[in-house]
């Protein structure tokens, strides 16, 4: 049972009138944390609900902590710590009330936990939840979700439309449980640099597929960008770049195969025609996304 | 389930208490203002009140789900379909049993002359059954079409159940008493209407269920 992935989706398929959701294969170890990144309409949202059950997929496996969503639908949502992009409560109820509501589904409902988030969070118990800030809904949420002994946390989107204070808050906190203890998360954005700080394991999710599903650690070793001076690189290399620009006084490209050129480029970089940088996640989403626009 | 049934509670408490303030006024009204032992007139008018207090109840909580995302919150929660639809259909059938007990409580201690009771009860167990019906009716239509339509089509039904007795009385049947009225309905099978109305409101518990997982199925997000 603890070597089984938390997470494992095989020839997962789901089928709109305009859309096709279509994911070969997708892991997450247990004590992991898996950002799954992809501009709006990537298909983010879909995948994380058919975790849930919330949407029935077309085709294809899927296993939450070993148990299929469909079947086991409850025994899931009893240990999975779920945070959607737009919390829904109850309005005119109180914190309290949500909270007490909450818990009543819940086997392992941990009521110290709750009150010391609230506090940590600086949520009043017992402010109306439509007196609270969109930030403050979503740090509630996440009490919730960490008040009821998940195993795995399955976050959609939580950071978005946060400022940054709160964004850097929720996230140390995520990590911290995850660190501690031994938590599985998945945590779905398009905001890069949450999910850059935040990561083991990176999956882009572009038009429905993944298109890369590396450890963070990993892409940053073998993706770079290179700038480079006209007539530094063989054409060969020059060709395998993605993302080429052309400035003023030099070229620059981003390869996804450093580790294995990395050679080739030792004695440009020496003679100071090359210089290699790393590169952010954001300009690998670009880069992936223009790269399947080319594919058609 | 329970948890789900007390959540639910409110909506339907607060309409059977409205319901229990307007039972006292009845039964003030027909004992000491209109003591008058033939006249079946206020059930006849009174009965099929409890159609609208239920469908009115329904409406009232599924306004304030709608309003507040209730559905999508229990979507994230570890609960099953089926224990929310139970859960409303429980206060579907209590409400109606309630309210239709209500009455003939009213009618009881009414001044109706003894033989007009049975009808009198018959009459309004026919309206406790047709309840049910769209009790649960509403339900399928929320669960397939959603709540925006429920509330147009719930609109229109609720004025024809107020206005419609009335209006049938004062039109069609003018030349018949509310007792006449009464005695030709009772003269249906009405047990047996109220069992089969019963039998559908069962059925339509999986027929909602299976509504409410399909609906997961029509938009992408």
């Amino acid at each position: 049972m603890e070597t089984q992935p938390v997470l494992s989706l095989q020839h997962l398929e789901k089928k709109y009138r305009e859309f096709r959701l279509n994911i070969e294969s997708l892991c997450l170890e247990r004590g992991s944390i898996l950002g799954l990144i992809g501009p709006n309409g990537a298909g983010k949202t879909t995948t994380v609900k058919i975790l849930m059950n919330m949407i029935r997929r077309s085709g294809g496996e899927v296993r939450v902590l070993g148990l299929n969503p469909r079947k086991d639908e409850k025994e899931i949502k009893q240990r999975v710590g779920y945070v959607g992009e737009e919390p829904a409560f109850y309005g005119d109820k109180t914190v309290d009330w949500t909270g007490k509501y909450v818990s009543g589904f819940f086997r392992k409902w941990d009521t110290n936990r709750f009150q010391e988030l609230l506090d940590r969070f600086a949520i009043s118990r017992s402010k109306k939840i439509q007196e609270l800030s969109k930030g403050m809904k979503v740090k509630l949420a996440l009490a919730l979700a960490l008040s009821h002994d998940a195993e795995f946390y399955i976050l959609d989107e939580p950071t978005a439309g946060l400022d940054p204070i709160i964004r850097r808050e929720v996230l140390e906190l995520l990590l911290a449980e995850s660190r501690e203890h031994e938590r599985s998360v998945l945590i779905s954005s398009h905001i890069t640099d949450d999910i850059s700080r935040l990561a083991d394991r990176i999956a882009f999710l572009v038009e429905g597929r993944v298109v890369l599903s590396r450890l963070k650690d990993d892409i940053n070793a073998d993706w770079k960008k290179i700038h480079y001076k006209r007539g530094a690189l063989d054409k060969d290399t020059t060709a395998s770049l993605f993302s080429r620009k052309e400035h003023a006084f030099s070229l620059s490209g981003i390869t996804n195969k450093f580790q294995e050129l990395k050679q080739k480029f030792e004695k440009p970089v020496l003679d100071g025609d090359v210089k290699v940088e790393n590169v952010d996640l954001d300009d690998i989403l670009i880069a992936l996304v223009e790269g399947e626009k080319s594919c058609g | 389930m329970w948890t789900l049934v007390k959540k639910f509670s409110f909506m339907f408490i607060f309409y059977l208490a409205a319901f229990a303030v307007l039972l006292l006024y009845f039964i003030h009204d027909v004992r000491i203002n209109d003591p008058n032992p033939n006249d079946m007139g206020f059930v006849y008018v009174l009965s099929p009140y409890v159609i609208w207090l239920v469908i009115a109840s329904i409406w009232g909580h599924e306004q304030v789900e709608n309003k507040n995302r209730g559905y999508h919150l229990l979507a994230e929660l570890p609960v099953r379909n089926i224990s929310i639809i139970l859960a409303k259909f429980f206060w579907v059938f209590f409400t109606t049993v309630i309210i239709t007990a209500g009455l003939m409580g009213v009618y009881a201690f009414s001044p109706l002359k003894h033989a007009f009771l049975g009808y009198a009860r018959e009459y309004t167990l026919f309206f406790g059954g047709l309840t049910l019906l769209f009790g649960g009716g509403s339900y399928l239509l929320i669960f397939r079409f959603g709540y925006s339509l429920f509330q147009k089509i719930a609109l229109v039904f609720l004025v024809l159940v107020l206005a419609g007795p009335i209006l049938l009385h004062l039109s069609v049947w003018k030349n018949l008493s509310s007792e006449e009225l009464i005695f030709r309905l009772t003269r249906l099978p009405t047990t047996g209407i109220v069992f089969l109305c019963f039998a559908v409101f069962l059925i339509l518990i999986p027929c909602a269920l299976r509504l409410k997982e399909s609906h997961k199925e029509l938009s992408k997000g």
